[in-house]
């Protein structure tokens, strides 16, 4: 019987390191991304406006934190390196068509061409527009007022 | 041996009445934008990352959020979406099936099975809300799933503690340890009741030296509630709802109190008159339960009270955040619904045994039962008006009219890939929660483009269209 004590109490800590590291993990996360969080008001509709990077999608966190350095060169040096990623994650980025090779080719990086805003987050509250996003966009990222944006050319959206 | 027949052709009627309108449910049911958004979440970024979003930006419903993980949704079998309800309602008579030989004594297989069906067949005809518990699958894994593994959990821990042998005990630690993980996970609710099940261990514990073995399970069950609240998610949520519902305490007891006694108020005929006429009338046997043998008559009083309170703790939490003027959505009592239901069940035994004279009574009893429940209102009877008024073959064409679209959309080859919507938006009915696609673009707009990879989805006389909305936010 007392073997099943220990596999007891053992069960239990194994449990809750796991969740405690777990949650330790996730509000580490959080925190460094409520740093980050910022909204900008860019319409009327309630349900476009909150524009937060507190969505954690891991592509998104991944690109953003390589776009942070905010120049142009270094964001192309950084894409490049994104895609030079793992298969795993690789996969992740092609599932979405968000990024893939012959992106960085075609990447054109000018404040000018902007056109729209990825919005991102997640369910009812912060809704997310990856589907706005194709193979073959330019993504560009800027600092307004020091705070970070990620946006999207979509002029093939316009006849 | 005209009880039998009579009890015998009830339980087939009720079999193949319950059969049709599930039929029908699964027939008629579709997935909404709700679960398209987070299966979209699943499908590009897999099952990990989505549970991370989720955990991060909404709630803490940690098994909830693996069971996304189970919908064929997710991994682009939308057509497979309407066998989902099944699932659910097979894990629900399995969990009864366990719950009924754990705690009642010597009842042949068949008995069981039959009590487990009535069981099943009333909880689905008269749960406050069938649409979440069964037919939109996202609020199914919390108010369905969520009950069915606090059965387990408390199940196994009543063998773990008759249990003799080493590897008996060990079999039914795991179980209730998985249902006590499973169930914190899944539902706000089921923190309170587990809470208050362990307290209830405590209590009823009768050995001071074997108080040790109840431990581990307290210990789960503080664990997993603290990882829950924990959550970053669930604190990001709590301070929206904060918000969006601005009303005073005084304002949150008061309409609570009133909304909860009127729900309760609701169930005492179906729950308390009509369950165990149908029971006592179809079964008759003689059997007793091991867990009022177990305790004393106070003891038993005192569970009832247990059972009360986690019943309406749990639906306290959701109703403080209900408006003043909003009438709280059923959903919010399957959890009290399942647990008023339970505990009439475990009377069972003792009202079969005691009241034999209406078992002498049986066809009249079951006529009524019957009567009842074909002409009466329930959640069947709502189903079958909505099928026989042609309600769900219109929202059948409306959504095959809409999937005709997205497929279109896709199958274009232009730069700028839309899905135009014809007809209003899918109204509220049984079958489907309407998480919905607006007039001028709304929230669940986007849910649709992201699940089907569209750059907009719109009602074609929209005055308002993504262009303009993105071209406005950028002057």
């Amino acid at each position: 019987m007392k073997s099943i004590v220990w596999i007891q109490y053992g069960f239990v800590l194994v449990v809750g390191l796991a969740m405690a590291v777990e949650s330790l993990r996730l509000n580490k996360k959080a925190f460094v991304n409520n740093e980050k969080v910022y909204y900008a008001i860019l319409g009327e509709n309630p349900e476009l406006v909150r524009f937060s990077d507190k969505c954690v999608n891991l592509i998104e966190h991944q690109i953003s934190d390589a776009i942070a350095a905010g120049a142009n060169k270094q964001l192309t040096d950084s894409i490049t390196k994104l895609v030079a990623l793992p298969n795993k994650f690789l996969k992740r980025i092609q599932d979405i068509t968000y990024l893939n090779n012959t992106l960085k080719d075609d990447m054109m990086i000018d404040d000018n061409e902007v056109r729209a805003v990825v919005f991102c987050g997640s369910r009812s509250y912060v809704k997310m527009e990856f589907s706005f996003i194709r193979k073959g966009d330019t993504l560009i990222c800027q600092k307004v007022n020091g705070v970070r944006e990620l946006l999207v050319d979509v002029s093939r959206a316009f006849p | 041996m005209l009880n039998r027949l009579t009890s015998t052709s009830f339980i087939i009627f009720l079999l193949l009445y319950f059969l049709m309108v599930i039929g029908i449910g699964c027939f008629f049911t579709r997935a909404n934008a709700e679960v398209l958004d987070i299966m979209a979440d699943i499908n590009r970024s897999g099952l990990q990352s989505a549970i991370e979003r989720l955990l991060l930006n909404y709630d803490g419903r940690y098994f909830t959020n693996i069971l996304h993980g189970l919908n064929p949704v997710a991994y682009g079998y939308l057509e497979y979406y309407q066998l989902m309800p099944i699932l659910g309602i097979l894990l629900f008579f399995g969990s009864i099936y366990f719950w009924i030989s754990t705690f009642f004594v010597d009842v042949p297989v068949k008995q069981k099975l039959f009590l487990v069906s009535i069981t099943v067949f009333f909880h689905f005809a008269f749960t406050p809300d069938i649409t979440s518990e069964l037919f939109n699958l996202i609020a199914s894994y919390v108010y369905l799933y969520g009950i069915c593994f606090w059965v387990i959990w408390t199940a196994s821990a009543f063998r773990f503690y008759h249990a003799q042998k080493p590897a008996e005990k060990l079999l039914w630690f795991l179980f209730a340890a998985f249902g006590i993980i499973a169930s914190t996970g899944t539902n706000e609710q089921l923190i309170v009741l587990n809470g208050i099940t362990v307290l209830g261990l405590l209590f009823f514990n009768k050995s001071i030296a074997r108080g040790h073995e109840l431990i581990p399970f307290i210990l789960i069950v503080v664990i997993c509630s603290l990882f829950f609240v924990s959550c970053p998610g669930w604190r990001y949520r709590v301070l929206i709802e904060q918000h969006i519902h601005n009303q005073s305490a005084q304002g949150i007891f008061f309409n609570g109190f009133v909304s909860y006694f009127q729900n309760v108020w609701s169930f005492l005929f179906p729950l308390f008159i009509l369950f165990p006429v149908s029971l006592l009338g179809s079964i008759s046997i003689n059997s007793s339960n091991k867990l009022f043998k177990w305790l004393t008559f106070k003891d038993v009083i005192i569970l009832y009270v247990l059972i009360f309170l986690a019943g309406f703790v749990g639906a306290f939490i959701y109703l403080a955040g209900v408006q003043n003027n909003d009438s709280p959505p059923g959903r919010i009592y399957c959890v009290t619904f399942s647990l008023l239901q339970l505990s009439v069940l475990l009377l069972f035994p003792h009202i079969a045994h005691k009241l034999k004279v209406i078992l002498a009574k049986r066809p009249l009893g079951l006529l009524l039962v019957l009567f009842l429940f074909v002409c009466g209102t329930n959640n069947f009877t709502l189903i079958l008006k909505e099928y026989r008024s042609g309600y769900y073959d219109k929202f059948l064409s409306m959504y095959d009219s809409r999937m005709k679209s997205i497929q279109q959309a896709q199958n274009d080859d232009l730069k700028w890939k839309s899905a135009c919507f014809e007809n209003a938006e899918l109204s509220l009915n049984m079958l489907y929660y309407p998480v919905e696609v607006k007039p001028n673009r709304g929230a669940a707009n986007s849910n649709f483009e992201k699940y089907f990879g569209l750059d907009e989805v719109y009602f074609c006389d929209d005055t308002i269209r993504k262009f303009s909305l993105f071209l406005k936010g950028l002057e």
